[in-house]
């Protein structure tokens, strides 16, 4: 560490993220989709994913999936390190535990539902909070910062490189295939004039779809840069909330990626200690 | 730590090369392709005693359960699970113990692909309270005009009795 570098507040973060997570868990408990409350469902789905196979040939999917009794001490242990971290943040096995736990969780619920999602926010921004060390905490946090400019960066790319940034029709015809469902069973109502408003102009859908692709590849700035961070956060939950309200996709899971773009000394000297001449990055 | 992170960035490399996600290594390429305009899409949608349920008022956890798996089941319960020939051409030449253990621990029986839709009835009672007497997954054909749609109701996936 070069002289005068300065730390991130990690106990403070610990608190903050693994709240955070919490919730997250709250969020699935209410809505019925922790191991146990799957009711034990028979089917796996696998795909192509060589983790996933990894995991399935050792068979904790489908264990998790078939004990009830095994499934709620999974989530028992869950939910209750994840909390306990909360309170006791230098105790990185609760961390370890958690961490673990999220990502069995993910494999065993995409086993179960039928198809590997993309909101991931849950099993990477807690990764950061594994070292104990402050120096390698920073290290790690800004590892963690680059790994979410880096997926979203590729997200811009990959839509030019896919021919989806240049293709007049695209973003028509996702949303006609994404809310084939959503205007069969919501036939009025705002959200459905908008989309299909966007339908019917293809070239005002189109312009939206390459502007998502600016905001995806604006996080290549997060590689050169922290003075921009408030806006990459912006970009992002723009991006985020356009894809909820035109395509349906939510980010609870997903939320968690906000907060490596979140000014934490700052927010930190205000909260714990008003009076701490805290360090800067 | 330096070690991993070069492995890591040496590995996420290799998988976008290769095009193929493997978790930690997330590729995020969705919605990149080109989509082709298409007349009609084919949807499936929960039909209950009371008519179409509407789905998209459930949280998206509680949808990609539903609607998600009964996807999956829709192509096992078609086509049978096509991971047995995946099976074979990634453990193939690694001999016949290894091939069948995967088999057993990895391929949906018909026993399992015949339990679902009881379970997906159980799955379905808990999260709307048991409103329903029947419920089920049913083929819809979606054709545009315009921004306009046309529902074609299709073929039952199943239903089933939710109480007796």
């Amino acid at each position: 560490m070069k002289p005068g570098q300065q730390f991130y507040p990690r106990s403070f973060m610990a608190r903050c993220i693994y709240a955070w997570l919490f919730l997250i868990l709250v969020y699935f408990f209410l809505n019925h989709s922790l191991l146990y409350q799957l009711s034990l469902p028979p089917l796996i789905y696998i795909g192509t994913d060589n983790t996933f196979w990894l995991f399935h040939l050792f068979g904790l999917p489908q264990f998790l999936l078939q004990h009830s009794g095994a499934a709620l001490a999974f989530d028992v242990i869950l939910t209750t390190s994840c909390l306990a971290f909360v309170f006791i943040p230098d105790r990185t096995i609760l961390a370890w535990i958690s961490v673990a736990g999220c990502w069995i969780l993910y494999i065993s619920y995409c086993s179960a539902a039928g198809h590997q999602f993309a909101q991931i926010g849950y099993l990477l921004i807690p990764l950061a909070f594994l070292v104990k060390d402050e120096a390698k905490f920073n290290l790690m946090w800004k590892l963690i910062r680059y790994w979410v400019c880096f997926l979203y960066f590729c997200g811009g790319v990959y839509k030019i490189y896919y021919g989806g940034f240049a293709f007049d029709d695209n973003m028509a015809e996702i949303l006609r295939a994404m809310n084939a469902e959503w205007l069969f069973l919501k036939p009025g109502g705002w959200r459905t004039e908008t989309i299909a408003y966007l339908i019917d102009h293809k070239a005002m859908a189109q312009g939206l779809y390459q502007l998502a692709t600016i905001l995806d590849l604006l996080m290549v700035i997060g590689f050169f840069t922290y003075r921009f961070d408030r806006w990459l956060l912006i970009s992002l939950v723009i991006f985020h909330l356009s894809n909820y309200f035109l395509l349906h996709i939510s980010f609870v899971e997903q939320s968690l990626i906000f907060a490596p773009f979140l000014p934490w000394q700052a927010i930190a000297k205000r909260i714990v200690n008003p009076n701490h001449n805290d360090r800067s990055r | 730590m330096f070690w991993i992170t070069v492995i890591f960035i040496l590995g996420q490399i290799f998988f976008m090369f290769k095009g193929i996600e493997n978790i930690p290594f997330f590729l995020y390429h969705m919605f990149s392709t080109k989509h082709q305009p298409q007349s009609s899409y084919l949807i499936l949608a929960i039909k209950t005693d009371k008519g179409f349920f509407d789905s998209k008022c459930l949280s998206n956890r509680e949808y990609e359960l539903l609607i998600g798996s009964a996807e999956h089941y829709a192509k096992l319960h078609t086509t049978g699970d096509p991971t047995s020939k995946l099976i074979d051409s990634r453990f193939g030449k690694m001999g016949s113990e290894l091939t069948n253990y995967a088999n057993e621990q990895l391929v949906n029986d018909s026993i399992s692909i015949e339990q679902y839709p009881r379970w997906w009835a159980r799955y379905f009672t808990k999260i709307t309270g048991g409103k329903f007497n029947t419920a089920g997954i049913v083929y819809m054909r979606i054709s545009y005009i315009g921004s306009q749609i046309i529902a074609k109701r299709g073929d039952i996936l199943f239903m089933e009795k939710l109480r007796e």
